[in-house]
């Protein structure tokens, strides 16, 4: 439960509080039809005006609810007056605050609580206006409203019953005045009247009470006025008076009640009260007037004779009592005989004086009797009664029961006559002696308790327990020194009692004066008709508390064996099972009484019983077993193996009994072996492979090589674990720009050729298929590796061969063909038709087959990379130009036409190569359309690639071989080779030469519709002149940087895209480069390129940013004049560009304007005073900008075209790292102040366009950069 | 005009001397080695000699180096004709002083037009003779 929080007006709000004298008033019919208005507009049982006091909540109206108030700690209206609004706890079960509060989990069961606060014209909450329900739910908005409405209505009355009060309080005597004169008579009547006089108006408020009745309240007239009367009613009468009263009024009848009053200083007096209507002439109630008279006396005598009564009787009865009638005046004393027989005398022994009695009272009793005596004497105590020693006849003590009263008085109350009884008690006290001495010494707690749960006597061992005395134990009732968990436990316990059931043992806990807690176990036995309960109790706190401990440990030993997935087992030295677990009979298939019935030598399979006997004989002369494995079998016959250990116990040095603890492996050990015996068939197979296998690591480093690994490259294989790849390598396939383990993962499932170093320094060819497998780690790389110098060398030897060979084909060639070609120009006479063909024929075969030989040693060039460019700028038009002369002969021969389009583009290529191409691909293509057709070439710019197309209308490709058109040898059909005269080799070259051009060929094609080949050359970019900053971009893999490239570009760089190593070190070469900015991952690949860049850089001071993905494992040169970023965020790539630039940071300033003169003039003004100027013309531009980097300053236009300068400032609000932009708003009009707090962000400053000057915006300027630099500064 | 054609290959020396001889009208000598081709040259002292590289012995940069040597034949014009005709090859040769090379297999029809379009061109400079 959480107690609501005082409220911070507390003090003030309970001085309002108590200044409306509501608090304890009588009910009021008003009141209660809001409340009755409120359960019913919200259908809830219940429904209450409470006022919140310091202490409690007081209902000044209650419906459904028979308390009349309740502590404040409960109070749910103690939470809802902390806010203004209506506090709804749909269902208090549910809430924290509420759901083990008692008026939650008892009665009244509160459920729903709905409760406005009642706000008075000071401000300050009262209470509530509350609904409660027994079920949860809830309201709608209109019952809401409803009570809102009922709560207000009910805080206007508290305030007009409150203006009223202090109105009538104002003029008491005005009143009173007023009264005299008008009915002066009666009010002197009543003022000199012995019985009290009241009156109130209608509503019960008191307009006046005569003397008699201030006495008999202890009020003065002023304080009994309003409900000021209320006040002299005793509380405990309170309900009952008003109820009375409410009563009244409703049958209209007279009022008439005893109750009690009690005056503000504590004496309390019964009064007889009366009541009755004033009823005006027009038969209206006006108000009420009533008298009261003080019967206490009367009461207190009735009471009195009431107990003569009694006494008289009790001497009646009690024949064995001795009498005594003594007059006080004389001192004479009437004894009777039993007064002197229960002494020993005769009566005639005993002079008839008071003396005699004196002289026989004990004398340490005496000082207490006359005590007594004096107090009933002084009418201090009703009567007489001590219980005392007297001496007897024969000298011993007698205990006597003394009881008397005073039977006749003087007027001023002096006592004459005195009578009374003797009893004798004293076997009853001696055995109450007996019983005390023992009470007394009692160690264990011996009490009697009344049947309302308070101690009535306790003996001394209450004390030493709890640490309370006596007195303080006995003042309270005993259930509040119990633990208030045990409470409700005792209570009904204490009922049982008195009802007359008796309790053998009951704990409970006693909190002890020192805050600590003992339990205590009770036996008690209760006496009904007394009305007491006899018990002892006995402190058990500490076997309590060992038993608690006992407990735990046996339960959790208790879990720990049954639930243990190990087998336990207990045997006896006779090899009886006495305990095992359920894991042990589970493995077995055993129940417990089976197992109860088994040795351990039933189970042991005889393998290994001759193993278990010595083990078990080593265990029992108290030697301790290693790890012990032994084969059960189940019932079922199953060979179960079990790995555990085994100990003995010893008890007075014998040994008892032995304990086991077993785990199966058998699935284990079968997995195991099943293993092994994969692992040993897969490493043999490794073992004698003749492929070298290289497993790796989690990190790429190498782990293992099999022998064919280890005779391949020359290592053994530990000399290689743990060493990264990458150190035997000499070259890498082509196309890995980087080596990492990303692009390796890349060649998974293919195989790549590598050049590698061996152990002896040769250098080897290998071919290497990397792939992957399943660990029980995850996934592994390994590689397998062959040795494939030997097949190199075999194939150059044989290119070599070929080219030879072509070579030496070209001498004979050349004398056949210029035989047929001087036959054929009939240089030496005229030949015959037939002859000229045959001539002819052989003149084109010869002609083919040069242009074989040639496309052979083409290709063997380009396998060796022999093949040289002679790279020249040239216009695309020179090459088609070169490349359609060389074909118009075979167009025209296959009445084909050739269209040419093409822009005034440059490209850098060795123009003899490409226009090879572009004759072969336009060879093909008339080769391969109809006649008529036509072909055509065209060229254009995309970005930064100049596209060339060949296209033609043939009979285009099929599909399923268009990604082999560029091999080797491939044509569409083995036929095609010999009917269009192609070597098959045009295609590869071609794609081999666009390559070595950095270009990219490929072809699209439709069946029957014709076909497209498209060569992408890298443009030659815009001139560079002198004074331009270029920037050079380096992603490997044909990637792209845009936001890289953006950025470059706003900072004024020519950006010069860079694809392969080869560029880079070419245009770091050319001494261009401003800024170098590579993306490269961590590997040795790229260390080495960065050293390849170092010493490329002949200049030496070309500035490099690595962007790398991460930083680790980095063996990267050092130079001041390389930076590296890891997964950086662009400001700080912004920022190290511009310190590369040699910039100053923070002077960085982005303005925002869309008048270009006006932006130009800004800008000038700012590069004037030192700054790094961006400009956006637009709030989206602006944006977009500085979220890629934020500048040092912002110059805003509150005008833009787009969104305006409002719109920018709390789109950059909306982020944090923004919030503190310095701004300087530059507008037209001069800004109110509201717009200008719209438009703050950081440091902001504001200029109006017409009235400032350049002087007032350098100097606002000036101040916002300054204030930047002192934030950034150390 | 006098050509001298160097070549050990006799069936390319005839086919070219019919070709200059028939189609371009000169006159033609034919040497069957690099030394006989020196001794030709100094006798007949050609406007122009054809140069065959690959040729047993004596080839044909050996042969034009001994023919830079000798005062009567170091300016007549030296063309090679050479089977081999990669870009660095060509200037290997043009490096060595030779005027012009033209590539087998010829065509024996234009071979003669050839020869007169390099014999035309401006000299290119000779590194070492400025």
């Amino acid at each position: 439960m959480i107690k609501a929080p005082i409220p911070e007006n507390e003090a003030r709000r309970l001085a309002t509080l108590r200044a409306y004298h509501v608090l304890d008033s009588m009910p009021e019919l008003e009141f209660d039809e809001i409340t009755e208005l409120a359960a019913a507009i919200c259908h809830t049982p219940i429904s209450l005006i409470s006022l919140v006091d310091t202490n409690r909540q007081w209902f000044k109206s209650r419906r459904g609810l028979d308390a009349g108030e309740t502590s404040r700690d409960y109070a749910f209206c103690a939470h809802a007056i902390l806010d203004s609004g209506t506090m709804i706890v749909p269902d208090a079960h549910l809430d924290a605050r509420f759901f083990d509060n008692p008026l939650v989990t008892s009665a009244p069961h509160v459920r729903f609580y709905a409760g406005a606060p009642l706000t008075v014209p000071s401000g300050e909450r009262l209470g509530t206006l509350c609904v409660i329900d027994r079920e949860p739910r809830t309201l709608s908005a209109e019952q809401i409203r409803a009570i809102e409405l009922l709560a207000r209505h009910v805080a206007s009355r508290l305030e007009m019953r409150r203006q009223i009060a202090e109105l009538e309080r104002s003029a008491p005597e005005i009143r009173s005045a007023a009264a005299l004169l008008g009915d002066d008579r009666f009010r002197i009547l009543s003022d000199a009247a012995p019985v009290g006089i009241y009156e109130t108006d209608v509503d019960g408020l008191c307009v006046y009470t005569n003397p008699a009745w201030q006495k008999i309240a202890g009020l003065t007239f002023a304080e009994s006025l309003g409900h000021g009367w209320s006040r002299a009613i005793h509380p405990d009468d309170r309900d009952r008076v008003f109820a009375e009263w409410q009563q009244a009024v409703f049958e209209k009848r007279e009022f008439e009640l005893e109750y009690r009053f009690r005056t503000p200083e504590g004496k309390v007096s019964i009064i007889d009260s009366r009541a009755r209507a004033i009823i005006s002439p027009a038969g209206e109630i006006i108000g009420y007037v009533g008298t009261m008279s003080d019967i206490t006396r009367r009461r207190q005598a009735e009471n009195a004779l009431r107990a003569k009564e009694q006494q008289l009787q009790r001497v009646i009865e009690g024949s064995t009592d001795g009498f005594w009638d003594w007059d006080l005046v004389t001192g004479a004393v009437e004894f009777s005989a039993r007064w002197a027989e229960m002494l020993g005398y005769e009566l005639d022994e005993i002079e008839p004086h008071v003396r005699s009695w004196e002289n026989l009272v004990h004398p340490d009793d005496v000082s207490g009797v006359q005590r007594v005596l004096n107090e009933h004497f002084e009418g201090r105590l009703p009567h007489y009664e001590t219980e005392h020693r007297m001496r007897t006849k024969s000298g011993a003590w007698k205990w006597i029961l003394d009881r008397g009263k005073v039977t006749a008085r003087a007027e001023d109350g002096t006592p004459l006559r005195m009578a009374g009884t003797h009893s004798d008690i004293d076997e009853r006290k001696r055995a109450e002696d007996a019983l005390d001495r023992f009470f007394n010494l009692s160690l264990d707690l011996l009490g009697i308790a009344d049947t309302k749960g308070q101690f009535k006597r306790i003996n001394p061992a209450f004390e030493e327990t709890f640490g309370y005395s006596n007195a303080e134990m006995l003042g309270r009732p005993f259930l509040e020194f119990v633990h208030p968990d045990d409470r409700a436990r005792t209570l009904s316990e204490l009922s049982r009692l008195a009802a007359g059931g008796v309790t053998f043992r009951f704990e409970n806990r006693y909190i002890c004066r020192d805050g600590s807690v003992k339990w205590i176990a009770w036996t008690a036995r209760p006496f009904v008709e007394e009305g007491l309960i006899y018990t002892a109790g006995r402190d058990i706190t500490a076997e309590r508390a060992a038993a608690e401990v006992i407990a735990a440990s046996e339960a959790r030993y208790r879990d720990l064996f049954e639930n243990a997935s190990d087998m336990i087992q207990s045997v006896d030295v006779e090899g009886r099972f006495r305990l095992v677990n359920r894991a042990w009979l589970e493995t077995l298939g055993y129940t417990k009484e089976e197992a109860e019935a088994l040795t351990i030598f039933d189970v042991i399979d005889s393998v290994y019983l001759p193993h278990c006997r010595e083990m078990l004989q080593r265990v029992l002369t108290g030697e301790s077993v290693p790890k012990l494995v032994v084969g059960f079998r189940t019932k079922t016959g199953e060979l179960r193996i079990l790995e555990g250990t085994v100990s003995c116990r010893f008890e007075d040095d014998k040994p008892v009994a032995t304990r086991g603890i077993f785990r199966d492996v058998t699935e284990q050990k079968k997995a195991e072996d099943e293993l092994r015996a994969r692992e040993s068939a897969l490493r043999s197979i490794i073992e004698n492979s003749l492929s070298g296998i290289v497993t790796f690591d989690a990190e790429g480093l190498i782990e293992t090589l099999n022998p064919a690994a280890e005779r391949i490259l020359g290592y053994r294989s530990p000399e290689l674990a743990g060493v990264s790849a990458s150190a035997l390598v000499v070259a890498a396939p082509a196309e890995l720009n980087l080596l990492n383990a990303e692009t390796l993962r890349q060649t998974l499932g293919r195989t790549t050729e590598w050049q590698v170093r061996r152990a002896d320094g040769r250098f080897i060819q290998i071919e290497l298929a990397l792939f992957e497998f399943e660990t029980t780690h995850g996934r592994q790389l390994a590689a397998d590796i062959q040795d494939i110098s030997a097949r190199r060398e075999v194939e150059r030897m044989k290119r070599e061969f070929v080219a030879t060979v072509s070579h030496e084909l070209r001498t004979p060639l050349t004398s056949i063909r210029g035989s047929l070609d001087l036959l054929q120009g009939r240089v030496l006479g005229e030949l015959t038709p037939a002859a000229h063909e045959l001539v002819t024929i052989a003149q084109r075969n010869t002609t083919r087959l040069i242009g074989l030989i040639n496309d052979i040693l083409d290709l063997e060039r380009l396998d060796n990379g022999k093949l040289e460019l002679q790279i020249e700028h040239i216009g695309v038009d020179a090459l088609f130009r070169d490349a359609v002369d060389a074909v118009t002969a075979m167009a025209d021969a296959a009445a084909i036409g050739i269209d040419q389009q093409v822009e005034p583009l440059t490209v850098a290529v060795d123009s003899h190569r490409l226009v090879q191409v572009l004759v072969n691909l336009l060879s093909n293509a008339i080769k391969f359309s109809p006649p008529g057709a036509r072909v055509r070439l065209s060229a254009m710019q995309d970005a930064d690639r100049v596209v060339i197309e060949v296209s033609d209308h043939g009979r285009g490709i099929p599909a399923q071989h268009l990604d082999r058109i560029f091999d080797r040898f491939q044509q569409v059909e083995a036929s095609d080779s010999r009917r269009k005269g192609g070597s098959g080799l045009g295609l590869a070259i071609s794609r081999a030469l666009v390559e070595l051009h950095h270009g990219t060929i490929r072809v699209s094609s439709e069946e029957g519709k014709g076909s497209t080949f498209s060569i992408r050359l890298p443009a030659v970019p815009r001139a560079v002149t002198p004074g331009d900053r270029v920037a050079g971009v380096f992603v490997p893999l044909d990637g792209a940087l845009p936001a890289v490239e953006q950025m470059l570009a706003e900072e004024g760089y020519i950006v010069s895209r860079l694809l392969t190593p080869g560029e880079v070190l070419a245009a770091v070469r050319s001494g261009h480069l401003s800024i170098l900015i590579m993306s490269l991952d961590a590997q040795p690949a790229a260390t080495l390129l960065l050293s390849q860049v170092r010493a490329a850089d002949t200049r030496g001071d070309t500035p490099v940013i690595v962007l790398a993905s991460s930083s680790q494992s980095i063996e990267w040169l050092s130079d001041n004049l390389t930076v590296f970023l890891s997964g950086a965020g662009d400001l700080d790539l912004l920022h190290a560009i511009r310190k590369f630039a040699g910039e100053t940071a923070n002077n960085d300033v982005l303005i925002i304007e869309d008048d270009e003169a006006l932006l130009s003039i800004l800008r000038r003004q700012l590069e004037s005073e030192g700054m790094q100027v961006r400009t956006a013309t637009t709030g989206g531009a602006a944006i977009a900008m500085i979220r890629r980097a934020a500048p040092t300053l912002i110059v805003l236009d509150v005008r833009l075209p787009d969104i305006d300068g409002f719109d920018v400032v709390s789109m950059l609000h909306r982020e944090e790292r923004f919030r503190r932009l310095p701004l300087l708003v530059y507008s037209g009009l001069s800004l109110g102040s509201r717009e200008r707090e719209r438009l703050t962000l950081g440091p902001t400053r504001f200029l109006t366009k017409a009235t400032s000057d350049d002087a007032a915006f350098r100097k606002l300027v000036g101040e916002l950069i300054r204030s930047v630099r002192a934030e950034h500064a150390p | 005009m006098k050509i001298l054609i160097i070549d050990d290959e006799e069936d390319v020396r005839r086919i070219a001397t019919l070709s200059l001889v028939h189609v371009g009208g000169f006159a033609v000598i034919e040497a069957c080695s690099g030394e006989e081709g020196l001794r030709l040259a100094r006798e007949h002292r050609p406007d122009a000699i054809l140069l065959d590289v690959m040729m047993p012995v004596m080839d044909g940069p050996a042969t034009l180096a001994a023919l830079r040597d000798d005062p009567l034949t170091r300016d007549i014009p030296v063309l090679f004709v050479t089977a081999r005709a990669t870009p660095s090859e060509v200037e290997d040769l043009e490096s060595l002083g030779a005027k012009g090379i033209l590539t087998k297999p010829f065509h024996a029809l234009s071979f003669p037009d050839q020869l007169k379009a390099v014999l035309d061109a401006e000299p290119p400079p000779i590194p070492g003779l400025d």
